[in-house]
């Protein structure tokens, strides 16, 4: 039973990587991609205890640092906390589907914004960009919206351990 | 049994926390070298049949939609660009006039103008991070010759940025856009420091520190040959507004040709030529692109 939900963890944690960096390097909303990776990793701190969630949450950050020009742990950092975050609020996400994806957009944006402070301080974005506050209010939106259509699907999927109600 | 368990997640958070403030540090000082390049190269290596695999599927089916919706526009633009071609050839055949004179001009001078071609290497765009990062993959990498440093151009043969890191089968490329390195350019006869302004998509700042002299809006502006990065005569971007110096230096924006996250093809420059570097007589290079399609450049 551990096995296999490791290996859905680490199938869908793949697959959000290469859809994240493939599809949405094509559709985008005003040039603007969801940060479906951050999403997964959210939605995985609902299924794992909170240590695997960690490091899985860091993992997936190092990889997407790994494929990007920033140094690595950027990312890793960003998620991590994330996950930390997401894990002290998890009860947000039982009050049903739209609170959750409300509460996954929340998380997203505390995410992007950790995300433009530390890399400002390590040198890899410049919060003064003006685009760059169009970034950090838009990713969180979509976020939410991916969420909202994403919740349902699992829903379906998922065993009956954890539910969005 | 249970209860006698101490919850590890605040000790687990703290440990990755500096984990990840680590590997930042070492990355940013040894800057994307040694084990943490290792680690990068490998990564990269993992994911990128993945998403070849993954832009196979994808590309045809964006390509699809863009063109569904482009096709009401069309037309319009294509009426528009018809007035502009004839506009455009009318004024090519005055350049003719100047060409001409201009080579007799280095003839009566003897200047010498040797053309190198530089090998080009066609490259797909297979991936892009996120919304935060403007840097992307390409499909190609050190099995067609690409390195760490080659400048890299749009179909059109305007400047995107250089190739940050090159391993077997992919590239990651970094627009001038997103560089913290500046490029040396020409805007009309004088010579600056050009980079990018972090956190836009297209917009630079140039600096020419030293006699600078008024530019205007819409003037060119160009990789220089006192570029060692670069070719010369690579055009880069267009200057947004009227600027005069204050003192000796001008600062002025310019906006990039190239759309950065719209790219899907690209071309990787072999870089330095190594011929011309090592030749006797000072050379004068100008960019003739000469494209691969894979293999050795």
């Amino acid at each position: 039973m551990k096995t296999k939900r490791a290996l859905t963890v680490v199938v869908a944690l793949i697959l959000a990587i290469a859809i994240q960096t493939s599809v949405f390097g094509r559709f985008r909303v005003g040039s603007i991609a969801p940060d479906l990776v951050l999403v997964v990793v959210i939605l995985i701190t609902l299924q794992l205890a909170p240590s695997p969630a960690l490091v899985v949450a860091f993992l997936s950050g190092a990889t997407l640092d790994a494929l990007s020009s920033d140094a690595l742990g950027l990312r890793a950092l960003a998620y991590t906390a994330v996950a930390y975050a997401a894990l002290r609020t998890r009860d947000r996400a039982d009050a049903g589907p739209v609170a959750a994806a409300v509460w996954i957009g929340v998380l997203s944006l505390f995410g992007i914004l950790l995300l433009v402070v530390v890399g400002t301080l390590f040198g890899q974005i410049d919060m003064t960009g003006s685009q760059l506050v169009r970034r950090v209010v838009v990713v969180p939106l979509l976020n939410l919206t991916v969420a909202f259509l994403l919740i349902p699907l699992i829903e379906r999927v998922q065993r009956p351990a954890r539910r969005f109600v | 049994m249970r209860e006698n368990r101490r919850d590890i997640t605040l000790p687990t958070f703290i440990t990755l926390i500096a984990i990840a403030l680590m590997l930042m540090t070492l990355d940013v000082r040894a800057q994307g070298g040694g084990v943490i390049g290792t680690v990068r190269s490998g990564a990269n290596r993992l994911i990128e049949p993945i998403e070849t695999a993954a832009a196979f599927v994808v590309n045809p089916l964006a390509d699809f939609v863009e063109n569904l919706a482009d096709l009401a526009e069309l037309r319009s633009e294509n009426e528009a660009l018809r007035a502009e071609l004839a506009d455009l050839q009318a004024e090519q055949a005055a350049f003719q006039d100047k060409l001409a004179r201009l080579d007799q001009l280095e003839k009566a001078m003897r200047l010498e103008l040797n053309i190198a071609d530089i090998a080009v290497t066609a490259a797909n765009v297979i991936g892009r991070t996120d919304s935060l990062d403007l840097a992307f993959r390409i499909d190609k990498g050190e099995e067609s010759g690409i390195v760490a440093g080659n400048p890299v151009v749009d179909a059109n043969g305007y400047l995107v940025g250089r190739v940050l890191e090159s391993g077997n089968g992919y590239a990651i490329v970094i627009p001038l856009v997103a560089d913290v390195e500046a490029a040396t350019v020409t805007v009309g006869d004088q010579v600056g420091s050009l980079s990018g302004v972090i956190g836009t998509d297209d917009r630079l700042v140039l600096d020419v520190f030293d006699q600078a002299t008024p530019v205007l809006a819409g003037q060119q502006v160009v990789t220089s040959a006192q570029s060692f990065a670069y070719p010369p005569s690579l055009p880069v971007g267009e200057v947004t507004e009227d600027a005069v110096p204050v003192g000796r230096a001008l600062t002025v924006g310019v906006r990039a040709f190239v759309d950065v996250r719209s790219l899907r093809v690209v071309l990787v420059l072999a870089w330095p030529d190594t011929d011309a570097a090592t030749a006797d007589t000072p050379v004068v290079t100008t960019p003739q692109f000469t494209t691969t399609t894979g293999g050795g450049s």
